[in-house]
């Protein structure tokens, strides 16, 4: 042995792990006990509470909650605003990193409309306290709300048609965001590669064209802690499919919730760090069709494995698939595997973020895109499966499906 | 392995099963430095499959599967640690198996022995199972500073151990 690097070398050779050990780990995963239904999330949607009359109602507490909050709770009540585009200060660190500070548009409250619209808000919370409100009434522009000395006021707002993309500043009074970890946003980790932070969320939303509201699953605010108390991030709500119609952002949030670098227990994340409230918004949004390229593929193996259609916008690629699936009972089937990688024409691979067996969807990261290599293939047990290869040439050997399309 | 983390957060059996045996061996390294025996390494494996099926749907973001999975792996490392202290010494630990000793004779593992517990799991997480200074700090629940530090340590404690075996200094 002469070195500390052959010492490395040597631990990271490969091993076998022991029979014994083997056979007890495989005995627990087939002995896996079932999980009672209530904690299990199904395929489709999560259970959806009425937007409508409830809505309403729960717009009537935010009210109240803001009006006795923002004159009770020193703390909230001294934070000022911060000054200038969240997007600017956030853009380039997320996971859809890219140029949104000069699309999106600034939420400004007309001082004079603020002032109207506490009185009706004023007058709606008594209507309601004596059991009258009128919760089919249609909500005014509502920016910012603030419950559980948590402060939430949104700043710009930019739709690709295919999401929402807003910033907002969070001002929380219990503080610790300065310890809330970061994640790196690139797909790979390097110690110089871009990091964000997460506030987590609960609730649901609904925008133009969306039939029911959408449950918050994984819509988090990624950005930075400004302070201990003060954090700035962008939430991205993703549509079904592409809506070129602006319209009003429905967004009522039920749970704030964020990491501490000095709670993490692999148990479960920060429970201290967890704030159940009421804050709700009314936001409207235009859309930006110009930005959004819609094509037509309809292209499927004789496996049933395809790609029906792209949508690409400066900041993200979704590919609607076709995956072979079995079905199960009525609404529920089972898909088969499946791996899908896109790369641009220069061969650049495309982030993965996330979606479903229907529609998946990666981040653009400011690469150009005039052409996309779409390479898809249900083989898990290969020696050499699509997800382990790193080129464009490795990912076409790999594939059992593939399509160039061009993006005009 | 995301979409394999994405099926088994709606604790998709089959699909948990593969993710947890992708990761097996990575678990057996973890759990075997920290235990130093098969026998409790097989309990912590074991353990922590058991947690991680039923806790996976609080999983916050697939990428994170990995690093938080570690993350209890070590803490069952811990807690068996703790509790095996409770009732011996080094000393009087069970001799290892035939297999073990086998085993024992891969020299990752007799070169592992030179190190605290300490530098051996953040040596096993850096430079064998490829984790961040930034992630191990998250897995241990320590300072990033604190990280490079037993790293470094580690180091001085490698070179160490060869002056005394070997009497000569490494360069």
């Amino acid at each position: 042995m002469k070195n500390y690097h052959e010492f490395i070398e040597k631990l990271q050779q490969d091993v076998t792990v022991p029979e014994t050990v083997w056979n007890q780990f495989e005995n627990t995963l087939e002995q896996l006990p079932e999980i009672p239904a209530a904690g299990r999330r199904t395929s489709g949607k999560m259970p959806q509470v009425r937007w409508g009359k409830m809505a309403g109602a729960a717009a009537a507490v935010v009210v109240a909650g803001t009006a006795v909050l923002g004159y009770t709770n020193p703390v909230l009540a001294a934070k000022i605003p911060i000054v200038g585009s969240f997007f600017e200060m956030i853009e380039d660190d997320l996971t859809f990193s890219g140029e949104y500070s000069s699309v999106g548009e600034f939420l400004e409250v007309d001082p004079e409309e603020e002032i109207a619209e506490e009185a009706a808000a004023e007058s709606e919370n008594e209507n309601a306290e004596s059991g009258e409100a009128n919760a089919d009434q249609e909500a005014a522009a509502n920016y910012s709300a603030s419950d559980q000395g948590v402060e939430i006021t949104f700043s710009e707002i930019y739709s690709d048609g295919l999401s929402i993309y807003a910033t907002a500043q969070i001002s929380v009074e219990q503080g610790g965001l300065e310890n809330i970890p970061g994640h790196y946003t690139e797909g790979y980790v390097s110690e110089n590669a871009a990091t964000s932070q997460t506030l987590y969320t609960g609730g649901e939303w609904q925008a133009e064209g969306q039939q029911s509201p959408e449950a918050l699953e994984n819509n988090n605010f990624e950005g930075k802690a400004v302070d201990d108390h003060t954090f700035v991030g962008m939430i991205k709500l993703d549509m079904d499919a592409l809506n070129t119609e602006g319209g009003v952002l429905e967004l009522q949030l039920n749970r704030i919730g964020y990491d501490d670098l000095g709670e993490l227990d692999g148990e479960d994340i920060s429970e201290t760090h967890r704030i159940e409230g009421t804050w709700q918004f009314s936001i409207p949004y235009h859309v930006d069709a110009e930005s959004v390229k819609q094509i037509a593929v309809n292209q499927k193996n004789e496996a049933g494995y395809g790609v029906r259609e792209v949508v690409v916008s400066p900041y993200q690629v979704v590919v609607y698939t076709d995956v072979p699936y079995t079905t199960l009972t009525e609404g529920e089937v089972s898909y088969e595997y499946c791996d899908i990688k896109v790369f641009n024409q220069d061969g650049e691979e495309l982030l993965m973020t996330g979606g479903d067996f229907e529609k998946m969807v990666f981040a653009v990261k400011d690469k150009e895109i005039t052409k996309l290599n779409i390479f898809m293939s249900g083989n898990e047990d290969g020696t050499e499966p699509l997800f382990k290869q790193k080129d464009m040439e490795a990912a076409a050997a790999a594939a059992e499906f593939a399509a160039e399309v061009d993006v005009k | 392995m995301e979409l394999l983390v994405r099926k088994a957060r709606k604790h998709d059996k089959e699909a948990f099963t593969r993710l947890m045996e992708e990761n097996g061996k990575s678990m057996y390294k973890v759990a075997k430095a920290i235990l130093k025996n098969d026998e409790d390494a097989a309990d912590a494996m074991q353990e922590t499959v058991l947690t991680c099926w039923e806790k996976i749907d609080t999983l916050k973001k697939d990428e994170l599967f990995r690093t938080w999975m570690i993350r209890i792996l070590i803490n069952k490392c811990n807690a068996i640690y703790r509790q095996r202290s409770c009732f011996m010494s080094d000393e009087n630990l069970p001799e290892l198996s035939a297999e073990e000793a086998e085993y024992a004779n891969v020299e990752w593992m007799e070169l592992l022995k030179c190190l605290e517990e300490k530098y051996r799991t953040v040596i096993i997480l850096y430079y064998v199972e490829g984790f961040k200074v930034r992630e191990i700090a998250q897995i241990l629940d320590v300072s990033e500073s604190t990280v490079k530090g037993r790293m470094a340590d580690a180091r001085k404690q490698v070179e160490k151990f060869y002056r005394a075996e070997r009497g000569f200094k490494i360069i």
